[in-house]
């Protein structure tokens, strides 16, 4: 094969693959909440959930992102998006959370469906005040 | 000698680590990641084997890796896997391996981006990153991605992995050392090409790159890889024929698999190719029968019958059925030899217990079919079994991971 042709194919290649992705990303996207935290305490307004029932929340002073997933109208669960093997971030995707670091997965609940994490999730204190939720950051 | 040493090592820095899973503690959320931090866990399997054609069985330790990682800070990190494969490795005799199968630095660029510099996997296919025994069904790993992805499949380089805001997509690109071509093998495909960290030519290289889409019960992935396999310099591979220099005498694999799971249902598929345009040039330099192109395909099903049963512990009983197709020589050179019996397909059917996440019983049968064999290929030994061109083999084992 020409060193030309072969160029010409990878290239092709990651065009396609690129090209994939951005469809892709045109179909589906992810709510997140960038935020700061302030006395150790994150303040999150509930409309933030007309859309779906998980936002992502980035507070620019904390290492790591925060899932809060609503159960139903009056609870709401926070876990941090840390796997619990060995602190590598996680991805969720609306319905677990996956390490691709080792393959742990977690569900909904923060409890470990696939090994090698051991522990579940750690969870925040979340309570409903009004038309808000607070995460507590202990 | 050696493996006792290994493991001693181990012993000791996790037991000077402080180490602890979750050592993301209550009182320090704020700063947890910037202090640091040591980990120390790994995975292992041993298996039964009948095979029913030879009428033996076998039983063996296949592998046990030791993960020990440690954080510098928030932003560097060391991760490495140590493996013994067959349990021991003794001076002077055949098998057994002790082996790293990872050891890079890991760099973090954001929250959610990082690069990787040293020895590591690329994501490729689904069981070459995850390949833990507790996260795949069966007692061996698929036949697809052990010969036409040669999984565990590592190569040192640098590598950028990142999740995209605001999108469900992972992106990753790596640029690795190249293959070596003059140790492909008959019936592996590239498989003994891989340098795998040790003495790895730097001459040739290879760049690869993968796209996942992960949404809600839907996991989906395309991966790629191209690369040199002639790492000599130019002058030796000039009297060889061959084409040197980065990208020279190539590869390209491409790969696409699909994951679907709701409730206790799962069902996953893979596809993948590999392509070898001068291959011919190849078998007369080296005269190992490479293919130009190789492919393997598989779907699976599964069910987990304890899903609704709720315990204290999360368990789960699968039961799963594989078909997996693969050629490892659909298309040969001029020069090749055809090798039918590399034509194959797999049913691979059983159960895999889980009493813990981190725990797999696992019992399966695969039942396999050829083509048949190539006379000009057949070795003359008389003691070996006559040829069949389907086969059944029997899988008992255990796998854990930690």
């Amino acid at each position: 094969m020409e060193r030309r042709d072969f160029i010409i194919k990878g290239c092709s290649l990651c065009f396609g693959g690129t090209l994939i992705s951005v469809f892709l990303e045109s179909c589906q996207s992810i709510p997140i909440f960038k935020t700061i935290s302030q006395n150790k305490k994150i303040n999150i307004p509930l409309d933030q959930f007309r859309k779906n029932n998980f936002l992502i929340v980035r507070p620019e002073n904390v290492a790591y992102d925060i899932v809060v997933i609503k159960q139903n109208e009056t609870e709401y669960h926070s876990y941090v998006m840390l796997c619990t093997h060995a602190d590598n971030p996680l991805r969720f995707n609306g319905k677990k959370f996956y390490c691709s670091l080792h393959g742990s997965i977690f569900n909904n609940n923060g409890e470990v469906e696939k090994g090698p994490a051991e522990k579940p999730l750690l969870s925040l204190i979340t309570q409903l005040e009004n038309n808000s939720l607070t995460i507590k950051l202990f | 000698m050696k493996i006792k040493s290994i493991l001693q090592l181990f012993f000791l820095l996790s037991a000077f680590s402080g180490f602890a899973q979750n050592s993301t503690s209550e009182d320090s959320l704020l700063n947890s990641g910037k202090k640091p931090a040591t980990f120390v866990g790994g995975y292992g399997n041993f298996f039964y084997q009948y095979n029913s054609n030879e009428k033996v069985s076998e039983i063996n330790l296949e592998r046990v890796v030791l993960f020990l990682g440690h954080r510098f800070n928030d932003k560097f990190s060391f991760i490495s896997e140590i493996e013994v494969e067959d349990a021991k490795v003794s001076g002077g005799e055949e098998g057994g391996e002790i082996a790293f199968e990872q050891a890079y630095i890991k760099f973090n660029v954001s929250r959610n981006s990082y690069f990787t510099a040293g020895l590591f996997i690329p994501r490729i296919g689904i069981l070459n990153e995850n390949h833990l025994p507790n996260t795949f069904n069966g007692n061996e790993r698929t036949q697809v991605e052990t010969y036409i992805i040669p999984s565990t499949w590592r190569e040192l380089g640098i590598g950028f992995y990142t999740q995209l805001d605001a999108f469900p997509v992972d992106l990753s690109f790596a640029l690795l050392n190249g293959l070596n071509s003059s140790a492909f093998e008959h019936g592996k495909v590239i498989r003994g090409g891989r340098y795998e960290g040790r003495n790895a030519s730097a001459n040739n290289l290879a760049l690869t790159g993968a796209m996942q889409y992960n949404k809600n019960n839907f996991k989906f992935q395309l991966s790629a890889y191209a690369g040199g396999t002639v790492g000599i310099s130019s002058a030796a591979a000039d009297t060889l024929n061959l084409d040197s220099g980065p990208f020279g005498t190539p590869i390209l694999l491409a790969e696409i698999n699909a994951q679907y799971n709701i409730n206790a249902f799962t069902i996953k598929a893979l596809a993948a190719t590999i392509s070898i345009p001068d291959a011919e040039k190849i078998n007369n330099a080296f005269s190992n029968n490479t293919p130009n192109t190789a492919y393997g395909i598989y779907g699976e099903a599964s069910y987990d019958f304890l899903y609704n049963i709720k315990t204290e512990r999360k368990r789960s009983l699968l039961g799963f059925i594989r078909y997996e197709i693969m050629d490892m020589n659909s298309k040969i050179p001029p020069n090749g030899i055809n090798d039918p019996v590399l034509n194959q397909k797999h049913i691979i059917a059983g159960f895999c217990y889980l009493p813990i996440p981190n725990l797999a019983l696992k019992v399966d049968v695969r039942l396999s079919n050829t083509g048949d064999q190539n006379p000009v290929l057949t070795t003359t030994d008389p003691s070996a079994p006559a040829f069949k061109k389907d086969n059944s083999f029997v899988n008992l084992g255990i796998g854990f991971s930690f």
